[in-house]
C-alpha cells in the first residue's frame, strides 16, 4: 500500500494547479491593497489642495460679505466712512496645509472673476503647460497630463471677485463708460449692461504666486441710475 | 526480559498489521480530501473580506459625495444670509429695520432695478433666492434675482438653507420679528 502511494503521481498536477492558484490570487490581492494604499495617498494630497483652496474661497467671501452693499440710494453720503475698506493680506506659504503638502513649490494658484483653482503636480519631472493654446499645444499638455500626477481643486468665490488692482478696473470702466465708477464719477449704465461687461473684461485666470503675499480688497462700484445713486461691492484680487 | 524476545516475533507481526490496516484506512479516509482546498477556502474568504472592505468604504465615499454640497456650502450660505440681511437695499429710509414697503417692491413684478441692486454683489456662481417672513407667519416675501429660471430648480435641485433673524418694519409705528432665509440651489457653474 505505501509502495503503491508512493509511486502514485496523479496527485501532482492537482497540488501544482491550486499553488499556482493560491499564488496568482495573493499576488491580486496584495497589487489591490497596493493600489488602495496609493489611493488613499492620492485622495490626502486632493484633500489637502480642497482644503487650501476653500480656506482662500473662504478669505475672499468673509471680505466681500464685509458690509457688502453699504452705499444705496438716498442716504449714500451718510454712510461715506465704508468708501474705502482697508486691504487684507493672504499668504499661501503660510499656512500650515500648504507647508505640509508634498512637492508644495509645484502648486501653482490661479484665480478668476469665478474661482480659484490650485494644480499641484506630484511627478516633478513632468511640466504642464497650462498656458498651452494651439491644438499640437494642447494634445502635449493632455498627454503629459495624463502620464503626470495633476492635482486641482477649485471653488467658487459666493460674491463678486475682479481679479485685477483698482487702477486697473477702474480705467477699463472708464474706457468702456466713460467714468469710473467712483463716488465722484458714477457709471450711467444698467446692472445687466456692467455685469456683462465685467463679465467679459475679467481675464480667465490669473496666475499668483503663492509664496508672495495676495492683496484682498473690498472695492465699490458707483452707479447712476433713474432712482439716484448706489453702489455694489466687489473683492479686488492682486499680487 | 527473556520473555519479550521469545514473543518478539509476535509482537512485530500484530504491529505491522496494526500498521497496514492504518494505512488501508487512510487511504480510504475521503475526509482528509479536503485538506488541500482549505488554502484555496481561506484565500477566498480574504478575497470576499477585501471587497466587502471595499464596497463599504466607496459607499461612505459616495454617501459624503452626496451630502458634500450642503457640508461645504454651509459656511458659504452663512455668509451670504449676513450679507444680504446688511443690505441696504432692504432697509427702510433712515432705520436699520427691513422695510415691508421696500420688501414689497422687491418682491413684486415693478422691482427689477432694486432687485438687480441687491443681487449685483454677489457671484453668478451661487445661485440664491431669499425669503423673508414675519414671525407670526402674516407676511411672507419672496425676493428672486431677474435671471432666476425657478421652474426648473424645483424639486429637481439639491439645495442649502440659512436663517437669520430680523425686524420688519410694517409700517412707522408697527415693527415685528421675523426670519431672513437665503436658499442656495446646487446649480452648474455659469
Amino acid at each position: 500500500m505505501v509502495k503503491n502511494l508512493n509511486l502514485d503521481n496523479s496527485a501532482w498536477a492537482d497540488f501544482l494547479i491550486s499553488k499556482a492558484a493560491l499564488i496568482l490570487v495573493s499576488i491580486v490581492l496584495f497589487a489591490a491593497l497596493f493600489q488602495l494604499v496609493a489611493g488613499f495617498k492620492d485622495l490626502e494630497v486632493q484633500q489637502q489642495l480642497d482644503s487650501l483652496a476653500w480656506d482662500f474661497k473662504t478669505a475672499v467671501d468673509e471680505i466681500g460679505a464685509n458690509n457688502s452693499q453699504p452705499n444705496s440710494l438716498e442716504n449714500f453720503e451718510v454712510k461715506e466712512d465704508y468708501e474705502e475698506f482697508s486691504e487684507t493680506f493672504y499668504c499661501f506659504s503660510e499656512k500650515e496645509i500648504y507647508q505640509n503638502l508634498p512637492l508644495k513649490e509645484n502648486l501653482k494658484v490661479y484665480i478668476s472673476g469665478e474661482y480659484v483653482c490650485l494644480e499641484t503636480n506630484l511627478d516633478a519631472g513632468l511640466e504642464i503647460d497650462s498656458e498651452a493654446n494651439s491644438e499640437t499645444d494642447l494634445e502635449a499638455a493632455s498627454e503629459t497630463e495624463a502620464k503626470a500626477r495633476i492635482f486641482r481643486s477649485a471653488k467658487p468665490f459666493a460674491f463678486k471677485v475682479i481679479p485685477l488692482n483698482r487702477f486697473i478696473i477702474e480705467e477699463k470702466l472708464k474706457r468702456q463708460f466713460g467714468t469710473r465708477g467712483t463716488k465722484e464719477a458714477p457709471l450711467t449704465a444698467t446692472y445687466p449692461e456692467i455685469k456683462a461687461f465685467l463679465q467679459e473684461t475679467i481675464p480667465e485666470q490669473i496666475a499668483m504666486n503663492p509664496e508672495e503675499d495676495i492683496r484682498l480688497k473690498k472695492h465699490l462700484i458707483y452707479v447712476k441710475d433713474r432712482e439716484g445713486v448706489s453702489a455694489f461691492g466687489c473683492v479686488l484680487i492682486y499680487q | 526480559m527473556c520473555l519479550f524476545i521469545s514473543k518478539w516475533p509476535e509482537i512485530f507481526k500484530t504491529a505491522r498489521r496494526g500498521i497496514i490496516r492504518n494505512l488501508e484506512s487512510i487511504s480510504r479516509d475521503e475526509k482528509g480530501m479536503l485538506e488541500p482546498q482549505a488554502e484555496l477556502l481561506s484565500t477566498a474568504l480574504a478575497v470576499i473580506g477585501f471587497v466587502v472592505f471595499a464596497v463599504i468604504l466607496s459607499q461612505a465615499y459616495f454617501g459624503y459625495e452626496e451630502r458634500s454640497f450642503a457640508l461645504e456650502n454651509y459656511e458659504s450660505s452663512s455668509l451670504l444670509v449676513q450679507a444680504v440681511a446688511q443690505s441696504s437695499a432692504l432697509k427702510a429710509e433712515n432705520s436699520n429695520l427691513l422695510s415691508a414697503s421696500t420688501l414689497d417692491k422687491l418682491a413684486g413684478p415693478s422691482g427689477t432695478l432694486q432687485r438687480d441692486r441687491l443681487f449685483a454683489p454677489f457671484s453668478a456662481n451661487y445661485l440664491f433666492l431669499v425669503e423673508i417672513k414675519t414671525g407670526d407667519g402674516k407676511w411672507h416675501w419672496k425676493i428672486i434675482p431677474n435671471d432666476f429660471q425657478v421652474n426648473s430648480l424645483i424639486g429637481e435641485k439639491e439645495k442649502l438653507a440659512s436663517s437669520i433673524p430680523v425686524v420688519i418694519e410694517l409700517n412707522p409705528a408697527e415693527a415685528v420679528p421675523g426670519t431672513l432665509t437665503v436658499i442656495v440651489y446646487n446649480a452648474e457653474w455659469k
